[in-house]
């Protein structure tokens, strides 16, 4: 067996392996197991992708024989593609930086959510959810993509009711009801494309009807919008904030959400056969949730909802941008993609950051929080860089990612219109979140503000970690997308 | 080691200055000398580099490719043209003046983090010398921002100040999306140039096929450009956070701003419509339109500046004042490069002349601003007075400075408004639109008089106020470290004046190979070839005669017959106190205060700045309850279901007999429905 298929493999198998000890080990063994098992996949999936860099690579290992048409032998298997290399990356380095920082954050220490028990069932669902993502990232084709796309859905329910509060449980609940509707079509669509095509490849909604594949690619779309909350699916997320604040971070920076937007650019790449009013359609729903979500900004008072909104709006990035790979700009794709990753380092600082205001001042209200830089000049360097790299200073990550889907708007039909609103959404966010950092770390301390203390060094680790990868991550996806070219299918 | 070599050198040395002083930082002392070693050789390198490349012949070296974008085209290519050299002199002597003040001027803030300070004030020098060096809009840009960042932090260095923090917001918000602009104009340059790329040469080229192809979009771009430019320059009307942000820093770092910062607008300007933009009926129209915001700022600024009390919000208004005068100068000269090259270059040498001269006096007068406050603790005129005294080498200094700004001969000042005003009276014959511009600048001049010395006695001459009664009534002026700095620019601000042929020859090396518009008209055939008199020549013949030596000579001779009149008539003088026409009025409320200086002036023209504020807008509610899909679909549907839920389970009884009913109802029906069916 080739080294990289065990390698493959092995980024499923550890996890979950990390994930079924850490849920039967003692409760204080259980983040050891769980960060070693993190640390590992994390090793292994930066080797897949040095491994696999430039040629990716393909497996099937087996099938469902049983099933009438093509798709006896070789359903499923493992992929490797530099848009699945991207994800990966995502996936296992943040995975492990977060899991390291709730070995810390969920903790009676907590100033904000003491935490008491629970831990082995966190760290079960943390890491199976870990596993989801990589089967998600891997998956050669549709169905096996929807087998793990739905497991995703499952853990970040589990997750974010964790605490098991009400508010918690109705939020998990939410999410769980509107991203299953959304997975509904993807069943729909899986369906209606083995019916007509007898197979479940993503090439294969090429050979569509024209009329049949509008149908298949809008419910994916719908599924897609439905787990990255786009418009008309953005209202879960807020709520889902009630998570524990690093079960929010790898949903924003990493999991779940990336997963929709995946789905879209897997679905782009494979052929370049989607139909171009798809892309119009996919860029206004990316547009308008844009605007929906940078105005929703300027009334939040949780810092934790001012970032769920502020993903929303990034994800809409990510979709745009892959619109224009659709009308044929391969630096907007190119820009998606890394997008894609630059964010997911940029958002994974900042809500790291903004649990580690919550786990030392006990509050993420913006109201109350003021001059914390005193007591906590870490956080306020991370959030600073953080929202540096969120809004595109250069040379944090954003700012490459944004700058190809600057420049890619323009090759495009009607792009200086999208280029506008584009830069337009950029200073506002801009303008807010450093409003955000000015009035939570400068100033004279607040009482709440006066009394925080600095989290220990697992918090501090990660989020050094964090300010690192936002420099360094654009450097690490460029190589990579340069791979995405038009014509070249995966 | 070439010019370029120089150049990255010294930047290599600045990065790693940040780095050790950000390590060294807890030392307060050790701190400030090692970011002055590391300045100092930077500056050593840059100005080397710089001047060799400025008065040396030939062409320079090849520009040299550091790092490349593949796919985007765009490439750090590093080269020192004689105009980037012009800034780079600039810069390097400034960076080190600036540096060398704060390291006795930072002992003030006893409980703030220097890591806040030196570190940041490095890489905004890095941030300065790269974006004067590099070769495309894309790197140029990158390191645009990346000054715009280190300064704001550097705004914000009093972070508990809340007047501090919210200039900082504003300054960074409002050139954040300055930047933007430009980067908007960038990437349509990018996307019209062939092959598609950022370079300068592309965006010329570029620039060219739009002008052809479609004027309205070259207009948009060059509009952009100006904007950011403009603002960046503090240029009325996108420079309103200019008087906000000034002050805030700390005063080293005030006058980095006015050294470096603020230059690099013009850079950019002269960049873009003089070197770049081909010259066209573009040229015609955006020239008048450079000149016309120009005058706008000399005008509202400098009439604004007259009502401040507070020592660096006065003088930042007088920034914007004086790059209204650059503007000007370099407007017009954009405005003639078709029609009248040697105008042209008069205009271009003018405006660059007097940004030399602007960063020598303006650093100068923030210095003492700074040197006031040090020693006062306060900026606010009101509470000073009499302070010439205590701080009698500042006084002297600060005397020169506002006398070089004011534009008074001999002071180097004076040169440069002079060849604007040459400029603008000859160019109004042709188009008088320039000689109201030229009236205004030369009334201004005088409103810059009256400020300064507002400055001059509100600080140094008259009474003591209560708020430096403390201070002993003997020199203690401030630490070498601040006095020389200012000693270096006080003399240059002087000996500029005395011989300007000196920078200008300078500068026309700078100017004329910008443009081929410019190519064979000397700096002799315009300005004379009297190396210290300047005989500015228009349509061939001698339109005005400036000679420094003998006006000072002339001036010097009236104060020796002033004073031997003074000395021979014996005109007693006596020191009593004011007569408050017999009511006992304690000295404090005696006292006249600057505040109350240019009363009418204040009130005349009180509504000449307008400040924008905060811009307030209604929040959006009605697009938020669209958006609130939760609120109009989710939430009834779901309560919809409830309702029909429940409904349903109504059915559910617990009655025995009931469920009997429906059973044989539901038999009946089927029943029925078997019958219609068999029929």
């Amino acid at each position: 067996m080739d080294p990289i298929l065990v390698l493959m493999v092995a980024l499923l198998v550890v996890p979950a392996a990390g994930a079924v000890l850490a849920g039967v080990a003692r409760p204080r063994a259980a983040p050891v197991i769980a960060t070693m098992a993190s640390l590992v996949s994390a090793v292994i999936g930066v080797v897949v992708v040095i491994l696999g860099y430039p040629a990716g690579a393909a497996y099937r290992l087996g099938g469902m024989p049983w099933l009438p048409g093509g798709a006896g032998a070789g359903v499923f298997g493992l992929a490797l593609n530099p848009l699945s290399s991207v994800m990966v990356l995502v996936i296992t380095v943040i995975g492990f930086l977060i899991v390291l920082y709730s070995t810390e954050y969920l903790s009676p220490r907590n100033a904000e959510h003491p935490h008491r028990d629970g831990r082995q069932r966190y760290y079960f669902w943390m890491l199976l959810f870990v596993t989801s993502m990589v089967g998600v990232a891997l998956s050669p084709n549709l169905l096996q993509l929807f087998i793990f796309w739905e497991m995703t859905t499952l853990c970040s329910w589990a997750l974010i009711s964790h605490t098991q509060e009400p508010a918690a449980v109705r939020a998990g609940f939410k999410a769980l009801i509107m991203t299953h509707i959304g997975g509904f079509g993807f069943l729909v669509a899986l369906l209606l494309l083995f019916a007509a095509a007898g197979s479940f490849e993503f090439s294969a909604i090429g050979e569509l009807s024209a009329g049949l594949k509008v149908s298949v690619f809008v419910l994916l779309l719908v599924a897609a919008w439905a787990k990255s909350a786009q418009i008309p699916f953005h209202t879960w997320l807020p709520d889902a904030m009630e998570a524990p604040t690093p079960v929010s971070a790898y949903l924003h920076a990493a999991a779940m959400v990336k997963a929709g937007v995946y789905l879209v650019a897997r679905l782009v790449v494979s052929g370049w056969a989607v139909p171009q009013n798809m892309g119009i359609l996919l860029a206004v729903m990316g547009l308008l949730t844009m605007l929906m979500a940078v105005l929703a900004y300027l009334r939040q008072d949780d810092l934790k909802r001012l970032l769920a909104y502020s993903t929303i709006v990034h994800l809409a990035y990510v979709l745009v941008g892959i619109s224009l790979g659709v009308f044929g700009s391969k630096i907007g794709y190119q820009g998606a993609t890394l997008h894609i990753l630059c964010h997911g380092a940029a958002k994974g600082t900042l809500f790291l950051c903004v649990g580690a205001i919550a786990y030392g001042a006990g509050s993420r209200h913006i109201s109350q929080l003021s001059g914390l830089a005193r007591k906590m000049p870490l956080e306020a360097v991370t959030f600073l860089v953080g929202a540096f790299a969120v809004t595109g200073i250069p040379p944090f990550s954003c700012f490459w990612s944004k700058l190809f889907i600057f420049v890619g708007a323009l090759e495009s039909p009607g792009g200086l219109a999208v280029l506008i609103l584009l830069a337009t959404e950029s200073a506002i966010s801009f303008g807010w979140l450093m409003w955000v950092a000015q009035r939570v770390f400068l100033g004279r301390p607040s009482q709440v503000a006066a009394a925080a203390v600095d989290p220990p060094w697992p918090m501090s680790f990660a989020l050094v970690a964090c300010i690192i990868l936002c420099v360094v991550v654009p450097y690490v996806g460029l190589p990579i997308v340069k791979l995405l070219v038009p014509g070249a299918g995966f | 080691m070439t010019p370029v070599q120089a150049v990255t050198d010294a930047v290599a040395v600045l990065v790693m200055g940040a780095a050790i002083t950000a390590l060294l930082a807890r030392s307060r002392r050790l701190c400030a000398y090692v970011a002055l070693i590391f300045v100092t050789l930077a500056s050593v390198l840059a100005f080397w580099g710089a001047a060799a490349r400025l008065l040396g012949s030939g062409s320079g070296s090849a520009p040299v490719t550091l790092a490349v974008v593949s796919g985007l085209g765009a490439s750090l290519t590093v080269a020192v043209d004689r105009f980037s050299a012009f800034f780079l002199l600039i810069i390097s002597v400034i960076m080190f003046l600036t540096t060398l003040y704060s390291t006795a001027f930072m002992r003030m803030y006893e409980r703030e983090h220097l890591a806040r300070y030196y570190p940041i004030l490095l890489l905004f020098f890095v941030g300065v010398i790269g974006l004067v060096s590099v070769r495309d809009w894309f790197f140029f840009l990158v390191f645009w921002e990346f000054m715009t960042i280190c300064s704001y932090f550097l705004v914000i260095f009093e972070k508990e100040n809340p007047v501090s923090l919210r200039a900082g917001l504003k300054y960074v918000i409002v050139t954040h999306a300055a930047t933007i602009f430009m980067l908007i104009a960038a990437i349509v340059l990018w996307h019209a140039s062939e092959p598609r790329s950022f370079s300068f040469a592309a965006s010329a080229q570029a620039m060219g096929t739009l002008g052809k192809m479609s004027p309205l979009i070259l207009h948009i771009l060059l509009a952009l450009w100006l904007v950011g430019f403009a603002t960046k320059a503090g240029i009325l009307p996108f420079g309103d956070w200019l008087p906000d942000a000034y002050p805030a820093a700390p005063s080293g770092a005030t006058a980095a701003f006015a050294g470096t910062m603020t230059k690099v607008g013009i850079y950019g300007l002269v960049r873009v419509f003089v070197d770049l933009l081909p010259v066209s009926q573009f040229s015609a129209v955006w020239g008048v339109i450079i000149a016309l915001l120009g005058t706008a700022s000399i005008f509202v600024g400098t009439i604004t500046a007259l009502s401040q009390d507070d020592t660096k919000r006065l003088m930042s208004f007088h920034v914007i004042g004086q790059m209204g005068y650059m503007f000007l100068g370099i407007g017009m000269g954009v405005y003639f490069l078709p029609s009248n090259p040697k105008l042209a270059l008069v205009g271009l040498l003018a405006g660059v002349f007097h940004l030399l001269n602007h960063v020598m006096y303006k650093s100068l007068l923030f210095f003492t601003a700074g040197s006031l406050r040090f020693r006062t603790g306060t900026r606010n005129l009101n509470n000073m007075g009499g302070l010439a005294k205590v701080l009698p080498l500042t006084a002297i200094m600060a005397g020169i400075g506002a006398l070089s700004i004011a534009g008074m001969p001999p002071f180097n000042g004076f040169s440069s408004k002079w060849l604007i005003y040459q400029v603008a009276v000859i160019g109004g014959i042709g188009f008088p639109l320039f000689l109201l511009f030229g009236v205004t600048a030369i009334f201004i001049s005088l409103v810059t008089l009256a400020s300064f010395l507002k400055y001059l006695s509100g600080a140094f001459f008259g009474q003591r106020s209560a708020g430096v009664a403390h201070l002993a009534d003997k020199p203690n002026d401030v630490p070498a470290a601040m006095a020389a700095p200012q000693v270096i620019l006080g003399l240059g601000c002087i000996a500029f004046g005395l011989f300007p042929m000196v920078p200008l020859t300078a500068i026309s090396r700078a100017v004329t190979p910008l443009t081929s518009a410019l190519g064979g008209v000397g700096l002799s055939s315009v300005l004379g070839t009297s190396a210290v008199g300047l005989n500015f020549t228009a349509n061939g013949a001698v339109a005005g005669v400036w000679n420094p030596l003998a006006a000072t000579a002339a001036l010097m001779v009236c104060v020796v017959i002033a004073v031997g009149i003074a000395r021979l008539a014996r005109a007693p003088s006596r020191v009593v106190p004011v007569w408050y026409c017999g009511v006992d009025v304690p000295a404090r409320t005696g006292r006249f205060h600057p505040h109350g200086m240019y009363e009418p002036f204040r009130r005349a023209f009180e509504r000449v700045y307008v400040t924008t504020g905060t811009p307030r807008t209604a929040y959006p509610v009605a697009l938020v309850k669209v958006f609130d899909v939760d609120a109009w679909l989710y939430g009834p549907l779901i309560r919809l279901g409830g309702r029909v839920a429940e409904r349903v389970s109504r059915s559910h009884v617990g009655i025995p007999q009931w469920y009997l009913v429906w059973q044989v109802v539901g038999v009946v029906i089927v029943l029925a429905a078997l019958f219609v069916l068999m029929r």
